[in-house]
């Protein structure tokens, strides 16, 4: 199975509930802000990055996890995933995409709007950070409903 | 191989290119038989990003046509990538991006049937359907005569 995780900018909630998801962030204690920078693509895309699907790895049961930032077009990407996946003949239990910006808050919004529009990386990123770390608990309780989902 | 033909909204411009490119229509054939092509113009707008199936050419390969809404960039990467790692074999398929064929009027005749104004909207349409055709004949021409030369 696919399992596609998708937010604004593909650099920070998805990275984070994808890294949950394969394990690579802990799932019982909030991670040290070093376990977060040393993510692959976490606070690094920029625009142009925008609507690239990234593979990220493959998780326990064999599930490819990828990650994908698709700005604010929410309904046409969903849209666009769904009509293409009933076009190749790909059923729900083939390919899962995952909105992730339900648990994205106000710090996350700013610090990433400073670190990678505006590129004040120094001032954004410890923002991200404090952000990331206080929706953590529901990144992890959204990736133990996916797992749980896709085990059923 | 399946083409998809990426427009504003996928109910005009890229549907004039799929009806140019099965010959539903001519560059010469008059804006109100242009508006009669299936599907033209009828979209909602909380659907665009669904892909319309147009028809299929005489080799047999799939047309579709899909609204990328004012993201073309970002949107067309994400078919891509969609595409890619849906099927693996990049020669099944090809994305053409019509966006820079959508006249002025076009946009102005979307504009107007947000706000339900269809009258004025389909006046608009049909206003720049002269130039589009034109534009649309040429970069099918650059596009898709290189795959199949007796098509364009």
């Amino acid at each position: 199975m696919k399992i596609i995780y998708h937010c604004y900018g593909g650099a920070h909630s998805s990275v984070t509930a994808s890294a949950i998801h394969l394990g690579w962030l802990p799932e019982d204690r909030i991670p040290r802000d070093g376990e977060l920078l040393c993510l692959p693509y976490f606070d690094r895309p920029i625009n142009k990055d925008h609507g690239h699907i990234r593979f990220m790895g493959i998780d326990e049961f064999e599930n490819e996890i990828y990650v994908v930032g698709r700005r604010n077009a929410k309904k046409i990407f969903e849209n666009i995933s769904s009509g293409i996946c009933r076009i190749y003949g790909w059923q729900e239990t083939d390919i899962k995409f995952v909105n992730v910006m339900p648990f994205v808050n106000w710090k996350m919004v700013v610090g990433g709007f400073t670190s990678r529009r505006l590129l004040f990386t120094p001032v954004g990123r410890p923002i991200i950070i404090a952000g990331v770390k206080d929706s953590y608990w529901k990144f992890v309780n959204l990736t133990k409903d996916i797992k749980k989902e896709i085990r059923a | 191989m399946k083409f998809f033909f990426l427009c504003r909204t996928g109910h005009h411009t890229s549907l004039l290119a799929a009806g140019l490119y099965l010959k539903f229509v001519e560059t010469k054939t008059s804006s109100e038989e242009v508006s009669k092509l299936p599907g033209y113009n009828e979209i909602e707008f909380a659907d665009i990003g669904t892909p319309f199936f147009v028809g299929r050419d005489h080799h047999n390969n799939e047309v579709y046509t899909i609204g990328v809404s004012t993201k073309p960039e970002l949107l067309s990467r994400v078919v891509g990538d969609l595409l890619n790692l849906l099927n693996k074999n990049p020669a099944d398929w090809q994305v053409v991006n019509f966006y820079d064929c959508v006249t002025p009027f076009t946009r102005i005749g979307i504009w107007l049937k947000r706000f339900k104004l269809n009258h004025l909207a389909i006046l608009m349409f049909r206003a720049g359907m002269r130039k589009e055709l034109e534009l649309l004949s040429n970069k099918l021409e650059r596009c898709i005569k290189p795959l199949y030369p007796e098509s364009a």
